[in-house]
């Protein structure tokens, strides 16, 4: 999912933070639904990426680089959103059998039972790969993008998805 | 694992994907862009400041309903402030004030209009949020573990504190001097509001 970037020369910020928006919304809350494992969240997570673009329009020296912004900040955003999970567990330990799974059924109503099962192990894999493989498949962005996003070099890209990716086949190998 | 093999779960996963966005175009609503401050009026939701919100959405405000204040705040006809966090209001009754995750809105309680926010550094989020008792400044807890007060009587946020403790709430003694933080897993942090800095721990016994 390659969006091209709004014209910004003769656009106030608004504008260009809404066209942006309107073309990259569906992909970026769909990454975040994944990440987080429900929409409430994901929409939170999104919203406040743009708003934070919103705010830092003024100081991005090539507004260009708009789109590589928000995409870093709804990976962090979806981080925030684990980590205040992990601490609220940790707080209530007793809870830890039944903590709630990063995917549900409840999440998305899926017409494949394939993807479901696909989409729940994946929220079996760690954080970072959960990530590289959501910004590689799901936003179709390429292994330097997802290095600059995530700030790690190409090749753990390239080592991380890979690594991801024969988890899963062992996974899914597993359970069918 | 061989070519063949890794063709096969990228596809799987690409599929799957492909449902999930699926089904959000199915679904369709997608949260209306709001960008820019737009006061409210009687009968007229306030809107904005940089948040894209689905105006009217009553999920985040469900923290004012729980709290104290949401007496003073409800009775202003149709505003709604979104992202709002927390309620609070000036001993005399005349503003209320809604924090939200970067910016204080003062609220005229005679007449229900929001005046102008008073932004402050995010930081990662408003995480909690309380008045002094004279009204005249709001501190706010950040997810970066900061405390950065907010002025009502200037209109504007103080250097924020380094307390390197992650609030959930925050109580200001009835003198107004003092800050007590609370972080349930390890204790309270005390900062001094005549110095603005920290001024120690208590900390929790162990569980």
């Amino acid at each position: 999912m390659t969006e091209a970037i709004p014209a910004v020369a003769h656009e106030s910020a608004e504008q260009v933070v809404t066209e942006l928006y309107q073309l990259c919304r569906l992909g970026l809350i769909g990454t975040a639904l994944v990440l987080t494992g429900d929409r409430p969240t994901a929409e939170d997570v999104v919203q406040e990426a743009f708003a934070g673009l919103y705010r830092a329009m003024p100081r991005l020296a090539d507004p260009d680089k708009a789109l590589g912004y928000v995409r870093a900040s709804v990976i962090n955003g979806c981080r925030l959103v684990h980590r205040a999970r992990t601490r609220s567990l940790r707080l209530h330990s007793q809870f830890r059998s039944d903590q709630p799974v990063a995917w549900s059924a409840e999440s998305a109503v899926l017409a494949r039972e394939e993807s479901r099962l696909a989409l729940q192990a994946v929220a079996r894999l760690r954080g970072r790969a959960r990530e590289v493989l959501a910004m590689r498949y799901l936003l179709d962005m390429s292994d330097s993008e997802i290095a600059a996003a995530l700030g790690v070099s190409k090749g753990t890209v390239s080592s991380t998805a890979s690594r991801a990716l024969a988890t899963l086949a062992r996974t899914l190998k597993e359970q069918s | 694992m061989t070519p063949g093999e890794l063709s096969r779960i990228e596809d799987t996963l690409r599929r799957a994907y492909g449902d999930v966005l699926e089904s959000l175009r199915r679904d369709g609503s997608s949260p209306e862009l709001v960008t820019g401050f737009q006061p409210g009026r009687p009968g007229r939701p306030g809107r904005g400041f940089g948040r894209l919100g689905r105006v009217g959405s009553s999920r985040r405000l469900a923290p004012v309903a729980a709290a104290a204040a949401v007496a003073v705040i409800g009775l202003v006809a149709g505003l709604i402030v979104p992202g709002a966090l927390w309620p609070a209001a000036d001993p005399a009754m005349q503003l209320g004030y809604v924090v939200t995750t970067g910016a204080v809105v003062p609220v005229d309680l005679a007449t229900g209009v929001a005046q102008p926010p008073i932004t402050f550094p995010a930081q990662g989020g408003a995480q909690a949020a309380a008045i002094t008792p004279s009204g005249q400044a709001i501190y706010v807890a950040t997810y970066q573990r900061y405390l950065i007060p907010v002025s009502t009587v200037t209109g504007k946020a103080g250097r924020p504190i380094r307390i390197g403790w992650y609030a959930t709430q925050i109580v200001v003694s009835p003198d107004g001097s003092t800050a007590y933080l609370l972080e349930p897993s390890r204790g309270v942090a005390v900062v001094n509001l005549a110095t603005n800095t920290a001024a120690g721990f208590i900390k929790m016994p162990s569980a």
